[in-house]
């Protein structure tokens, strides 16, 4: 006698829908492609749809290749930067004469060239300095589910906010405010928490420590657009 | 509560930036020692102190700043508490870590915290030490 398996052996599994397939990496990540190619495509991403960019980034990892991709953007952003202060810093501040070290004008020009030098540097340790503030807030809202090299990973890639420098005159004020958006999409999408609970992390040290930098700002941005407002015939 | 675990590349990748970000921070902060008050007077008052009339929780920095360029660190510690001591142990910890790492030594980790989160006691060492630094500052005037 022939010796079957029991009936439910022979039962074929319930049919479940294949798993679909995890989004690639984003192109700066993809060793595969040559790196001004993917320098390119990953700022593109990062414009054109953040969110999708962000959950496109390994939560863990290599942390010198994100923060190469900060250094160059940050480099890009401050070069323009320091090219728009010492070309138009003299006009503007013939504009704003109570105002010379928001205009710039009261800098010299060795100042910008200093700064343009020293950006790759200065990127990498302002990188480090906010990762750590901004990942003691994101611990104290219970928001660093995936550790500091997350946080890391999200603000090297937050620096393509930089790039709004490349714009004059408004180009400072709309880059401060891309970084918080941006911010608060890499924290949301690299720890996989809500969107609320990022915007705390970001935006309460940002209230806490840096209230009289956005109120500067805005005076600023507001006393530039009156001025130009004062000019038109 | 706290654990450790072995390091990674990224630990040693992460300590030798704060590295150099702290070496070029001092060599800064040497070079541009002798214009730094020039520069800071040229700073914007704090729009929050103009405002409310009272210190914001940042307030002070800049002269704590100027105040380790001068040599001062007991200066510096009454002008931002925590500022100041941030940059002590800051430095102390990007002088430390990379050492630390290349002679093979584990990285401490909270392993008691729950998930993303401090544990109830060190939050409230933090959120203390943040109010006591307001207080300090608004105390000082």
């Amino acid at each position: 006698m022939e010796d079957h398996p029991p009936h439910d052996a022979w039962a074929q599994p319930p049919m479940e829908p294949p798993a679909p397939p995890p989004p690639p990496v984003i192109p700066w990540e993809d060793p595969s492609r040559p790196w001004t190619a993917a320098l390119v495509a990953t700022i593109g991403a990062f414009i054109t749809h953040p969110r999708q960019a962000f959950e496109r980034v390994p939560v863990r990892g290599d942390v010198l290749r994100p923060l190469v991709f900060a250094i160059l953007v940050g480099w890009i952003g401050q070069f323009f930067y320091a090219i728009w202060e010492i070309s138009f810093s003299g006009m503007v501040g013939a504009m704003l004469p109570d105002q010379p070290m928001l205009t710039g004008a009261a800098l010299p020009r060795g100042y910008w060239f200093a700064m343009m030098a020293l950006a790759p540097l200065l990127t990498a340790t302002g990188l480090i300095v906010s990762a750590c503030l901004s990942h003691l807030f994101l611990l104290l809202f219970g928001g660093a589910r995936n550790g500091f090299v997350a946080t890391f990973r999200a603000l090297c890639y937050v620096q393509v906010a930089t790039l709004a420098l490349v714009v004059p005159f408004c180009g400072a004020y709309a880059g401060g405010i891309a970084v918080l958006v941006l911010e608060i999409i890499g924290f949301s999408a690299l720890h996989r928490i809500s969107t609320g609970k990022a915007a705390a992390a970001v935006l309460v040290p940002a209230m806490l420590c840096c209230a009289c930098v956005s109120v500067v700002i805005m005076l600023a941005g507001a006393a530039f657009l009156s001025t130009l407002g004062g000019l038109t015939p | 509560m706290i654990a450790w675990r072995a390091a990674t590349d990224d630990d040693r990748t992460l300590a030798a930036v704060l590295a150099g970000g702290a070496a070029t921070t001092a060599v800064l902060a040497v070079v541009a020692a002798p214009v730094a008050p020039a520069l800071a007077r040229l700073l914007p008052a704090c729009v929050f102190h103009a405002v409310t009339g009272l210190p914001c929780p940042g307030c002070g920095t800049t002269r704590a700043a100027l105040a380790l360029l001068a040599g001062d660190p007991f200066a510096a510690l009454g002008f931002n508490p925590l500022a100041t001591l941030a940059a002590f142990a800051g430095c102390a910890f990007a002088l430390v870590a990379p050492l630390w790492l290349a002679a093979g030594g584990a990285v401490p980790h909270l392993a008691s915290a729950p998930a993303g989160g401090l544990p109830r006691g060190a939050r409230l060492v933090v959120v203390s030490a943040l109010a006591a630094q307001w207080a300090w500052l608004v105390a000082r005037g």
